[in-house]
């Protein structure tokens, strides 16, 4: 078989096009899970806030360590063994790292009410999707991202009465929208 | 260009090893997953996908999640270097030292 120039430079341009597009596409395959486990957990966890506000710390604090331990065990049973291990300890090292700076944020910035701490740590990790989105070239990640953080200031802004409410019924939908959108193809 | 880049150089075949070779090694992927990412109808998609497999370059295995039948596929070492190998004829093609009669490509067979 003869493969002329114009060939050659097409079947390579397909090739680059596809390999591009199915890692894309892997990497969003394994985003999903989180985003589903972490919008259940929104869901669940500021409902019960507004449920009982007083109580907001250690439903979040017991939550916390729930999606922590779930997101490992996803994290352990991704393919690739040896490798899953490794992507574990970054996990884990990651969630303690985000414990650490939240304390930290909040000693500083003390005084906080338990609506401020909620909008803080949300739009912190509506600017990881959209940074993390933007650094790796993942767009469903920035437009994640992006609609989580005007979401969460919207209901900030004008539902702050019931903000744990909005949080857990239009938060953790955007969450569990999008873990759904990411699977699809 | 040599026998195997031949049945590779087929533009949905292409694409299916292109979509594989983005996988890391040895990674299993969903039939229906693999022809969606390629954009293929069922029909042509198995009859190209069996096609690579009897060629060596891929892996087809067939099983069950529940009672619901399930399909995957993985790439071969030797596919992994016969893609490989086909990129490499492409590019010395585009550079001129693709119409040399003494450019030798690896043999594979179907076992």
């Amino acid at each position: 078989m003869k493969v002329d120039f114009e060939q050659a430079r097409a079947a390579l341009e397909s090739a680059a096009a596809t390999r591009h597009r199915s890692a894309q596409l892997r990497s969003y395959a394994l985003a999903s899970p989180y985003l589903l486990l972490w919008g259940a957990i929104w869901v669940l966890a500021f409902g019960l806030c507004q449920w009982q506000p007083e109580r907001s710390g250690l439903i979040w604090m017991v939550f916390d360590v729930i999606g922590v331990a779930l997101g490992l065990v996803i994290v352990l049973r991704r393919p690739g063994r040896r490798k899953s291990n490794v992507v574990g300890v970054r996990y884990v090292g990651i969630c303690a790292s985000l414990c650490l700076f939240f304390w930290a944020a909040f000693f500083i910035l003390r005084p906080v009410h338990s609506e401020q701490i909620a909008a803080f740590i949300s739009l912190t990790v509506a600017m990881i999707y959209l940074v993390g989105g933007l650094v790796l070239g993942k767009w469903r990640i920035v437009v994640t991202g992006a609609i989580l953080a005007f979401i969460m200031l919207f209901g900030y802004v004008f539902f702050q009465n019931h903000f744990f409410s909005w949080m857990s019924i239009v938060g953790g939908g955007v969450l569990l929208g999008a873990g759904f959108w990411l699977k699809r193809v | 260009m040599n026998k195997v880049s031949e049945i590779i150089h087929q533009p949905t075949r292409l694409k299916i090893m292109a979509a594989m070779k983005a996988l890391p090694g040895g990674e299993w992927i969903d039939f229906v997953r693999l022809r969606d990412i390629v954009s293929m109808t069922d029909g042509n998609f198995g009859a190209h996908v069996n096609t690579l497999a009897d060629a060596g370059l891929l892996h087809i295995d067939k099983g069950f999640v529940g009672k619901r039948p399930r399909t995957r596929i993985s790439l071969t070492p030797a596919g992994h270097i016969a893609f490989d190998f086909y990129l490499t004829e492409l590019q010395a093609i585009l550079t001129g030292f693709g119409n040399q009669k003494s450019f030798i490509g690896p043999k594979l067979t179907s076992s």
